[in-house]
């Protein structure tokens, strides 16, 4: 009885904030829906000095929940997937992605920023190429 | 009273820190995402041999079928629908996730029953938390696991958890603890578990849990 006690307070414990979180998520998805608005009018970028580019993620913090993310990256045209780790490494340290380029393919920055939320993260920005970082 | 009290710092944990669904719990999250694993469990005298399969058809929407096998033969599967709602902020992700479910009479029988759980867990570069409470038929129960991850860079990592069960069902009360060691590289994931009973007051109970199991996800 006390097992069914303790279970049923917790159950609504746990309710209480999944309602709060449900609407909490009507906001980020209107403003996941503004920033996919405004990512489509985003121009792409130049290609970096050496192709690679580093994007910053918040939540990547699993490299096993962060398979599918990575998988999806690949998927796109302009990423190199025959360089090192196919073309996508990913920090879970840091909550980075680092990415390698085609030669003459642009940052389809949009493109990118969609792969990564339906990998099921929020894609921050493009930071820096790996280059740059190493020699800040 | 020695038990009594045994039973309440037990359970007082458990709320504090649970764990439950191995793998689906943190894989697949993505879009289309797929993955199957089996388990062996030994409990009660009797190991039982999960088939189970999960789909994700976006992060906030899975389903999960689990199928049990004893001694060669079908037993009753559980077919559920984990609703999740993700939060990602800076090194940390979290979700809340109602699951309702329903144990179907694939044994031959007619009984169904319904299920219903809610949980929540979280995730840093290190800690890693879940607690879930659940009901299903004449069970209803708490599932904590806490602990940590040991990433490797290079797409492996360790977890070392501590479980605490606790259920509650028409046979009587009880309580299990013990450690779970996970290991994944790149998507194969495996989990082993070895749990005690700290309270026992259930008629059909006896021993410890044993349970190993492997998946993999795409």
């Amino acid at each position: 009885m006390f097992i069914k006690t303790l279970a049923i307070a917790l159950l609504y414990t746990l309710l209480v904030p999944f309602s709060l979180a449900q609407n909490n998520s009507v906001d980020s998805q209107e403003i996941a829906i503004e920033e996919t608005h405004e990512l489509t009018h985003a121009p792409t970028y130049e290609k970096a000095q050496n192709n690679n580019f580093i994007v910053s993620v918040h939540g990547i913090v699993c490299e096993l929940c962060s398979y599918g993310v990575a998988k999806k990256i690949r998927k796109l045209s302009f990423i190199d997937t025959s360089q090192a780790n196919n073309g996508v490494k990913v920090d879970v340290e840091n909550q980075r992605i680092f990415i390698t380029l085609l030669d003459n393919m642009p940052l389809d920055k949009a493109a990118l920023f969609k792969a990564i939320e339906s990998g099921g993260y929020k894609p921050i920005d493009v930071i820096a190429g790996r280059q740059e970082e190493e020699q800040e | 009273m020695k038990h009594s009290i045994l039973f309440f710092l037990t359970a007082s944990v458990s709320i504090t820190a649970v764990a439950h669904q191995p793998i689906m719990d943190m894989a697949p999250r993505w879009n289309n995402g797929y993955g199957v694993q089996t388990r062996v469990e030994h409990a009660n005298s009797e190991t039982t041999t999960w088939v189970e399969g999960v789909y994700t058809f976006k992060p906030s929407v899975r389903m999960t079928l689990k199928v049990p096998y004893v001694d060669g033969e079908m037993g009753n599967a559980i077919l559920a629908v984990p609703l999740k709602r993700y939060t990602n902020e800076g090194s940390l992700t979290y979700n809340w996730s109602i699951t309702p479910s329903v144990r179907m009479p694939t044994d031959g029988g007619n009984d169904w029953d319904a299920g219903l759980s809610v949980s929540y867990s979280s995730e840093t570069p290190g800690l890693y938390q879940l607690y879930d409470a659940y009901t299903l038929g004449d069970k209803t129960g708490i599932d904590v696991n806490v602990g940590w991850s040991f990433p490797d860079g290079n797409g492996s990592s360790w977890f070392t958890l501590w479980d605490i069960s606790a259920q509650d069902s028409d046979s009587g009360q009880r309580v299990l603890t013990g450690p779970v060691l996970v290991y994944f590289k790149r998507n194969v994931v495996m989990r082993a578990e070895y749990k005690v009973p700290a309270y026992d007051h259930d008629d059909e109970w006896k021993g410890n849990f044993i349970n190993f199991g492997i998946g993999i996800v795409y």
